[in-house]
């Protein structure tokens, strides 16, 4: 799994950096980097069995528990 | 400042709203559980309250021609509050995708290939997406009419196959259910197959025709809206009040079609149109998420964050609920209060300040 | 760069062809074994079930009989295994079989007598649940047990499991079952007050050999058997549900014996609650019949005569309908669905009637109206034979 994962951000690494270095766009770069690098580790961290937060869990507790706006 | 130089037409737009609103309508167990056998004057009510929801969304959208959500954002709350806001909006968009994602999850890992791991499954599938947005917009919208014509098909193929099977005496006892339940059915109604248009918002700037707005995305509402009728008044008809207990109302009814032992285990064609309609679905709000995304960090091209983020989106959805069961107690219960929030409330309060803040409807800018 | 753009695409679609062929979830046909057909009866142990498993050899169903007694070219083969569930037992069928159980085909699921007094919608759980079975499998109570039913081999067909599904779907032909679906039976259950009702299935003697006939419906309170309605009463429950496409009535007269053959019929109840709180099933029936087949001194293709039929069909089927109901309202069991004909018309009245529904059946009164209108008297006109005394 962790091979295939790696396979696979190796691939999108391969075809998007070449177009951006290319054109030279720098910004572009910085935040397809960002991007990659937070999916990356959530990948990876998803593959190991960590669990992690789920953000809509957080505003099921908040809508339901905290303000009690839910229907049931 | 356009990030491509793609332009759809109103026709174009119709058909897509339909085939979108039919993509949330093939999951009608949470209302179904609900509201049973009224369900059908909920979706007619629901069709009208949209209606107003949808001239608010037309209304705001034409009064700053050419921007899309973002950007309409930055002009009426200034830059930094903007941003905020539309940091909420990626948070909602990003929602959104996931939980569809995971519908399409549940169902192929339960019915279709439940020994396959169910990321692999959901790779492939975002894949697909991802690579239909890196192509654009206009290409996507161009197969809304294909789908949409090919889910009418199938609607009256079953309908006319389950006429022997359906007992109008389901539709009865009517009005009797107390009035809290049909508040839940029509906001639930209203909510996730209607007003999920919102992220039509990043398209509506490439229509061709500003004009021609309104039309479209009224009658794209019509569309969908009859099919969603039509589904779930079929599907009362035929399973009476089994509708409550069954977990995918609409296929079992499918399944049922049997014409004399020859016209049988047409589900297959259910699940087709499925997978297809959330494929369309899925590639829209993908497409809605990447341009917020390159719209909030001020990119030239979005094309090179499609595969990154639906990486992001994959994992979202692998973790947003542990089992189907929570899934649908949050379409019923949890869904329509998070969504109106951001699907209602908040483009009513940037209507609000646009209008107090004196942003009229640009005239021909011709004379600049 | 158009080249690496290409070579990204091919990389892309092998990628996709190996993922998509479902490696993980691939179900060769020869790796399972069809079940057509299941039956569920009470075992030695406590709160123990025999489940047998009729499974088709596929391989054998074409086959002439062979005129060698070694050879057994029997196109089916029944399997048995005691389990606590249907869970485990279908699971234990899995490890002892080298094929996987494949329910999607099942036709029937037969219950043993025994097993239905016990209750059994925790053996059908999991056939409601599981995805691969199928919501119209016909459901059946039978006499003794359901493993010996399973194993009579019928003469036109090939597999008992059909057979008896044949049996089932076409006694509307013959007013004998009234066929019910795994849906339909969980559609009653879900109802508050209405009592389902499974077709039963006997062996019967035609001669030398066997046969699987319908005899009568298994009445149920919630899940558990708690009575039978006899021929007779289940032509009464066909006509109420309007499921009766043929039959025929056998009536008596003073002046002789007459078959009436129903061509066709439709069935409509309506329900009616005046203020006192009395409620009334009005039951209308209609429908076009023929004279099959008289012996008497009545020469009955007169019309005056056929008008004299009409009335006895109508009579006879009017008195079966209410001797029926008010059996079913002794046996406490609304099988006909009127409670829910009356949440559907006035739903205020059911609510405050449904806690206590057994007692407010018995209260129901009926009113009956058969109207057969006679089509033809068949080839002839008039008898050949009128015994005159």
């Amino acid at each position: 799994m962790i091979l295939f994962i790696l396979t696979i951000f190796a691939l999108i690494a391969l075809v998007d950096m070449r177009g951006l270095l290319k054109k030279k766009y720098r910004k572009e770069l910085i935040v397809f980097s960002s991007i990659f690098i937070i999916a990356l580790s959530l990948s990876l961290l998803l593959s190991f069995g960590v669990a992690l937060y789920s953000p809509i869990k957080v505003s099921q507790y908040f809508l339901k528990d905290i303000l009690h706006l839910s229907y049931k | 400042m356009k990030l491509d130089n793609e332009t759809i037409t109103g026709g174009q737009l119709t058909f897509a709203i339909g085939a979108f609103i039919l993509g949330s309508s093939l999951l009608t167990s949470f209302v179904l559980s609900v509201s049973a056998q009224d369900s059908w004057l909920m979706v007619l009510i629901s069709t009208l309250i949209s209606f107003l929801i949808y001239w608010m969304y037309i209304v705001l959208s034409q009064k700053f021609p050419g921007k899309d959500l973002i950007e309409i954002n930055d002009e009426v709350f200034g830059s930094i509050v903007g941003k905020i806001i539309s940091l909420f909006y990626l948070y909602f968009f990003f929602s959104l995708a996931a939980l569809n994602t995971k519908d399409v999850g549940n169902f192929v890992s339960g019915y279709v290939l439940p020994e396959s791991p169910g990321p692999v499954v959901l790779v492939m599938f975002v894949f697909i997406c991802a690579w239909a947005v890196r192509k654009g917009v206009s290409t996507m919208l161009r197969y809304g009419f294909l789908f949409t014509i090919m889910s009418v098909l199938f609607l009256g193929f079953s309908i006319i196959f389950l006429i022997k099977d359906m007992h109008f005496g389901n539709f009865l006892p009517f009005l009797h259910l107390p009035i809290a339940t049909y508040l839940q059915s029509i906001n639930i109604i209203t909510i996730i197959p209607f007003c999920e248009i919102v992220v039509f918002f990043m398209i509506f700037p490439h229509i061709d025709q500003p004009k021609k707005l309104k039309k479209s995305v009224l009658f794209g509402l019509l569309i969908g809206a009859t099919m969603l009728f039509l589904i779930i008044a079929r599907d009362t008809a035929v399973l009476g009040n089994t509708t409550n207990i069954l977990s995918m109302p609409s296929y079992e009814s499918v399944r049922i079609i049997n014409i004399s032992n020859v016209i049988t285990r047409t589900e297959i064609l259910f699940a087709i149109a499925f997978l297809v309609l959330l494929f369309f679905k899925i590639s829209i709000i993908y497409y809605a998420i990447v341009i917020t995304l390159a719209r909030i960090f001020k990119l030239r091209t979005y094309r090179p964050i499609v595969y990154v983020t639906g990486i992001i989106i994959i994992v979202y959805a692998l973790i947003t609920f542990d089992s189907p069961m929570e899934n649908a107690f949050w379409g019923s219960n949890v869904a329509p209060i998070f969504s109106s929030l951001f699907e209602v409330l908040l483009p009513l309060i940037t209507l609000i300040i646009a209008q107090i803040r004196g942003f009229q409807k640009p005239k021909e800018a011709v004379a600049r | 760069m158009k080249k690496l753009t290409t070579l990204y695409k091919i990389i892309a679609i092998l990628i996709l062809i190996t993922l998509l062929t479902g490696c993980w979830d691939k179900r060769e046909v020869d790796t399972l074994s069809i079940a057509v057909g299941f039956g569920l009866d009470i075992a030695d142990g406590d709160d123990q079930i025999e489940m047998t498993a009729q499974m088709v050899k596929p391989s054998n169903i074409s086959m002439p009989e062979k005129s060698s007694p070694q050879e057994t070219c029997e196109a089916f083969w029944n399997a048995s295994t005691v389990g606590e569930d249907t869970d485990k037992t279908i699971r234990l069928f899995n490890n002892k079989m080298s094929r996987d159980l494949y329910i999607a085909d099942s036709q029937v699921i037969v219950i043993g007598q025994d097993l239905a007094t016990r209750g059994i919608y925790q053996y059908l759980d999991y056939f409601l649940r599981d995805h691969e079975s199928r919501l119209d499998v016909f459901l059946t109570v039978c006499e003794g047990k359901a493993k010996d039913i399973m194993s009579i081999k019928p003469q036109t067909e090939s597999i008992p499991a059909m057979n008896i599904y044949d049996v089932l779907e076409n006694g509307h032909l013959d007013m004998t079952s009234v066929s019910t679906r795994l849906i339909d039976f969980a559609s009653a259950l879900l109802s508050e007050t209405t009592a389902p009702a499974l077709p039963v299935i006997k062996v019967q003697s035609l001669g030398t050999q066997n046969a699987v006939v319908c005899d009568g419906t298994a009445v149920f309170q919630k899940d558990k058997l708690i009575g039978f309605l006899s021929e007779e009463d289940t032509k009464a429950y066909m006509w109420i549900k309007n499921q009766v496409s043929s039959g025929v009535v056998y009536v008596q007269m003073p002046a002789g014996k007459a078959d009436y053959e129903i061509v066709n019929s439709k069935t409509k109840v309506g329900i009616h609650c005046d203020k006192s709180g009395k409620i009334t099933v009005k039951v209308n029936i209609t429908g076009n019949g023929i004279l099959s087949s008289q012996i008497g001194t009545e020469d009955f293709s007169q019309p005056p005569a056929v008008i004299k039929i009409e009335k006895a069909v109508n009579e006879n089927i009017k008195n079966s309908i209410l001797e029926s109901v008010q059996k079913t309202q002794q046996m406490h069991a609304d099988i006909f669905g009127f409670g829910d004909l009356l949440n559907q018309k006035f739903p205020n009245v059911y609510d405050k009637l449904k806690s206590d529904w057994s007692s407010a059946y018995q209260k129901i009164t009926l009113d009956i109206s058969v109207n057969m209108k006679t089509r033809g008297s068949g080839r002839m006109m008039k008898p050949a034979l009128t015994k005159k005394e």
